[in-house]
């Protein structure tokens, strides 16, 4: 079995306050998590060969998220490499690791790179100081360009920059002059997330209904990305995604592809087939089961029905640039009603080409409506 | 057990508490369970005799109860009392006259800061048509905007009872509720009827219990019931045995009997709430006695279509209605088509607020998602043939070729307020078509002021005006005049091209132009943007006469969505979705409950 590997690192200096993904402010003893990632490696093996009566997985991707990944020196991901080399298949083409500018040197890069990383995402989320405040990002524009400077130095060829776009005072202009700066930095690879107002983060209570993110600033604001970047060579192959050709993430098509991935550490997730498991989001919790009662910390387990899988697919491959194929919902002796397929396509949010469903540039903006609209007219074959 | 005492008749008496809502007649009921020690402070909580957890949460009592207190005079003489609550709201007239009918009294509370309202008064006639004992009390004495004279003036000249006998109470603070109980035992007189008589009961509420089967709550007229009893319901002519008696004290307690004059419940292993019709008569299995006077039967003013959200919930839809049209005869149902909202129920409701509650026991008390369209009238349409039809559907308005006259009730409606306001509610009056008859001063202060409307244009928000035109001080009561010609038109609502019957309604000519603006308008405000473009329009006929277009959606999109969170980003898409269940889908568009009650806001 061929899997996408995913290690969360579940640590940061400080929570940024917009931010939902799971994480504590914690100076991480590294020492500790390394020892339950390693015990959890060798459960994971044993588990996939009892659950699906097969050797080790192969390992196709590797991506270190958090969290702040780079807080954690190259010595930890050494001896995690190690593990999972004696362990697994693992035969990664593409491995990537996150990193925020203020804890990223030349020597942590270096270290990376001399470990077999070979993509690196950026925290960058502004070129513009007064984004990164708004951000209350703790890195200057300064130590980002510096950061940058190091990756190239350490080796990185396929780098890129996560950017954060919608943030109050940010107008086309500004906006404009961060994306000239970034080409000018030409990343093989961007992300542009519009910023968003997660429930229960700070900026939720802060800024919830406020006339700066009202939908017609924020369409501009994505218009002109659009435009700068594919005027300037780069891909837009998933919602927030941009790359240079060949630079696309393969680890997070995975995700889009609803392809299957194992998920190493607290709070990680993972989905074989149709099982998915989920790690607790508590680092406390996640020892007690893996360095106490010596078991896997799984809490949560879904078993996805075919509907479910569909609806995930349509979900997920819709976020796709090459879209969704209709025959894998046949392929579940499912249907999409073929009248709400037309009304999509002459409304202009969809198009089709043989069995190709792709969302057009305007339906992208309104995936959510027209997922929705699909799962309402997906129907059992007769 | 207390319940064990033998309380000679002549040491019972029954009454209830009439006052308007807000006037504090829960609180004062509160104090006496609490002074006769039915009730300690610790389990005492506020409201304790409104059962329904609607009736909590709106402050209002919408379901008669009867509780018995044991009150022990300074002499040492012990009195049965039963508290028998009812209803404050207009609209509960059926139940206020269901409660009055088990009593000889009732205590009028008049809150000393706002004084007598016309609601308040609406019943007491009822109470005086009953011939109850009326004791006055004036209650909130607390408060600093207190007017203990005016209340006491506006009892003596409005309602026309002594004012010098008024009790001055404040139920809150639990002053005066001594004299309360004192004037209870004093005035009202104790229920006549022979113990030694053939039974005969009347049925004043009944509900089922899980653990007894249906309960009923009665008065015993004449004779008595107790545990092994075989009874018969008169209405039915079937029979149970009874195996419980007892009463609320106020939580149930059984008894061995209730006797004649009695107040209480009884439990005979009854299955069907329809078995135990309010208002009928219960007798012994083989007596043959003439039934107890039930109760007039109100009829039903406001109508509106009651739909599932879920057509697949008609069924549930349709023995929930069964059901709670046996606990509450007051509305009325039939069987309803509509080609926006499939299968549903014309319903009959007494007021408004009858209706709203309706709707609201129906989705609470039987897990319903309901649509509920905009309220009407019952309009008279003469036809050219010579036929008259009355209709309270909109969507059954016939073709205005063969109309020859339109006819629309009119009521007289009575407006209390305070001299302040008169000329804000003069002009809400005029806006509603109103005809003015009288207007004059009751005392320096308070104004009454006499229209004649058109009830349609009082079902909308005439009454929600009435309250904020006059910072709430103003109170209606009216009665029905009779039906009066008018020039009536149906105007129709077009989603997507498509007419909406459940939308349409009748206008008067002149104001069709304006009111179809408005609900277009109105409509476009409720109505979310959705994926695809919505036109409204509003005809007459087969003119169009206003016209909103609600654009479509252009953004809806998450920034972010990877393995970690699609469980999370699915489930948040699902509940989207399951929030828009609440809206009906009518073609493509999603409707909300909001906009079918439109109408009411323009």
């Amino acid at each position: 079995m061929e899997l996408a590997l995913y290690l969360h690192i579940p640590f940061c200096t400080k929570k940024c306050p917009y931010c939902d993904f799971y994480s504590v402010p914690e100076i991480p003893d590294e020492r500790l998590y390394l020892q339950a990632l390693l015990k959890e490696i060798d459960l994971i093996k044993y588990h996939h060969e009892e659950l699906f009566s097969e050797g080790p997985p192969r390992i196709k991707t590797f991506y270190v998220g958090g969290g702040t990944p780079s807080l954690f020196s190259p010595i930890f991901y050494e001896k995690l490499l190690d593990k999972l080399i004696q362990t697994l298949l693992f035969q990664p083409i593409e491995l990537s690791i996150e990193a925020n500018p203020e804890s990223l040197t030349f020597e942590k890069a270096k270290g990376y790179k001399d470990l077999g990383f070979n993509r690196m995402s950026l925290g960058i989320q502004s070129f513009n100081p007064k984004g990164l405040e708004f951000l209350q990002r703790r890195h200057s524009l300064h130590e980002a360009l510096l950061a940058i400077e190091n990756v190239h130095k350490a080796g990185f060829e396929n780098i890129s920059f996560d950017l954060i776009y919608g943030w109050r005072g940010q107008g086309v202009k500004t906006l404009q002059k961060e994306l000239q700066l970034a080409l000018f930095l030409s990343p093989s690879h961007l992300s542009l997330y519009e910023l968003t107002l997660y429930p229960k983060t700070p900026f939720f209570k802060k800024y919830s209904g406020l006339n700066f993110l009202r939908e017609k600033r924020l369409l501009m604001l994505a218009n002109l990305i659009e435009n700068e970047l594919l005027s300037n060579g780069y891909l837009h192959y998933e919602i927030s995604n941009y790359a240079k050709e060949g630079f696309e993430c393969k680890h997070n098509l995975s995700y889009w592809k609803v392809e299957p991935y194992l998920g190493l550490g607290a709070g990680a997730v993972s989905r074989i087939s149709k099982y998915r498991f989920k790690n607790p989001e508590s680092i406390r919790k996640y020892y007690e089961y893996i360095l106490d009662k010596g078991t896997l910390p799984v809490i949560i387990t879904e078993n996805l029905n075919s509907r479910e899988l569909i609806k995930e697919k349509i979900f997920m491959n819709l976020r796709l640039t090459e879209g969704l194929n209709l025959s894998e919902i046949r392929g579940y002796s499912f249907r999409l009603k073929e009248e709400a397929l037309e009304k999509l396509c002459k409304k202009g949010l969809l198009s089709i080409d043989k069995d190709n469903l792709r969302l057009t540039p305007k339906g992208r903006f309104l995936h959510q409506r027209v997922v929705a609209y699909l799962w309402d007219n997906l129907e059992v074959m007769k | 057990m207390k319940g064990e005492k033998i309380i000679p008749q002549e040491r019972i008496r029954n009454f209830s508490i009439i006052a308007h809502i807000d006037h504090g007649k829960s609180t004062l009921a509160d104090r006496l369970l609490e002074y006769t020690g039915a009730v300690s402070q610790r389990e005492m909580r506020d409201q304790y005799l409104d059962r329904l957890d609607l009736e909590r949460e709106r402050g209002i009592t919408i379901k008669a109860q009867a509780v018995r207190l044991y009150y022990e005079r300074e002499n040492g003489e012990v009195y049965q009392l039963n508290l028998i609550d009812t209803p404050g709201h207009v609209d509960f007239t059926y139940e206020v006259s269901r409660a009055l009918s088990a009593c000889e009294g009732a205590l009028l509370v008049v809150d000393a800061s706002q004084g007598v309202e016309a609601q308040t008064l609406a019943n007491v006639y009822l109470a005086l048509e009953n011939n109850l004992e009326i004791i006055p009390v004036i209650n909130k004495i607390d408060l600093p905007q207190a007017d203990i004279e005016r209340a006491k003036r506006e009892i003596q000249e409005i309602v026309g009872l002594p004012a010098d006998e008024a009790l001055l109470v404040s139920a809150k603070l639990g002053l005066g509720i001594k004299d309360v109980l004192e004037a209870i035992v004093n005035k009202i007189p104790p229920p006549r009827g022979k113990r030694e008589a053939p039974l005969r009961a009347l049925v004043f509420d009944s509900w089922y219990d899980p653990y007894l089967g249906v309960v009923v709550l009665l008065r015993v007229v004449d004779g008595s019931l107790y545990p092994g009893l075989k009874i018969k319901f008169l209405s039915t002519g079937k029979s149970f045995e009874i195996t419980k008696v007892g009463v609320f004290s106020p939580e149930a307690t059984t008894l061995d009997t209730l006797v004649a004059g009695e107040v209480g419940f009884i439990a005979a292993s009854i299955k069907e709430v329809r078995d135990a019709k309010i208002g009928d008569t219960i007798t012994e299995a083989s007596a043959d006695v003439e039934p107890l006077p039930g109760f007039k039967e109100l009829k039903p003013v406001v109508f509106a279509g009651i739909f599932p959200v879920d057509s697949d919930d008609f069924l549930a839809l349709k023995e929930a209605i069964e059901k709670l049209w046996l606990n509450d005869p007051a509305f009325s149902y039939e069987m309803e088509t509509s080609s926006a909202l499939g299968f549903g129920f014309r319903c009959g409701f007494q007021g408004l607020l009858h209706m709203e509650i309706v709707q609201e026991r129906l989705e609470r008390e039987f897990k319903l998602n309901l649509i509920t369209t905009a309220p009407s009238v019952k309009y008279r349409v003469k036809l050219r043939k010579g036929t008259i039809l009355e209709i309270e559907n909109p969507a059954e308005w016939p073709d205005p070729g063969n109309i020859e006259e339109v006819y629309e009730p009119y009521i007289k409606a009575e407006i209390f307020t305070p001299k302040e306001y008169v000329g804000a509610l003069i002009n809400l009056c005029e806006e509603k078509r109103g005809i003015q008859k009288e207007l004059k001063f009751i005392t320096p202060e308070r104004v009454v002021i006499v229209y004649e409307l058109p009830f349609s244009e009082v079902v909308m928000d005439f009454y929600d005006k009435l309250k904020s035109y006059s910072k709430g001080y103003a109170s209606l009561d009216y009665q029905f005049i009779g039906y009066r010609a008018s020039e009536l038109v149906k105007m129709d609502i077009l989603i997507n091209k498509q007419p909406v019957d459940a939308l349409s309604l009748i206008v008067h000519k002149d104001k069709a132009y304006y009111r179809g603006r408005e609900l277009a308008e109105k409509l476009k405000e409720v109505i979310p943007r959705q994926l695809f473009e919505v036109i409204i329009q509003a005809a007459i006929g087969s003119k169009i006469i206003a016209r909103e277009r609600i654009p479509p959606l252009r953004k809806d999109v998450l920034a972010k969505c990877y393995g970690g969170d699609v469980t999370r980003k699915k489930k948040l898409l699902e509940k989207q979705k399951e929030g828009k269940k609440r809206l009906k889908a009518i073609g493509q568009v999603e409707i909300p409950q909001e906009a079918f009650l439109a109408v009411l806001k323009i």
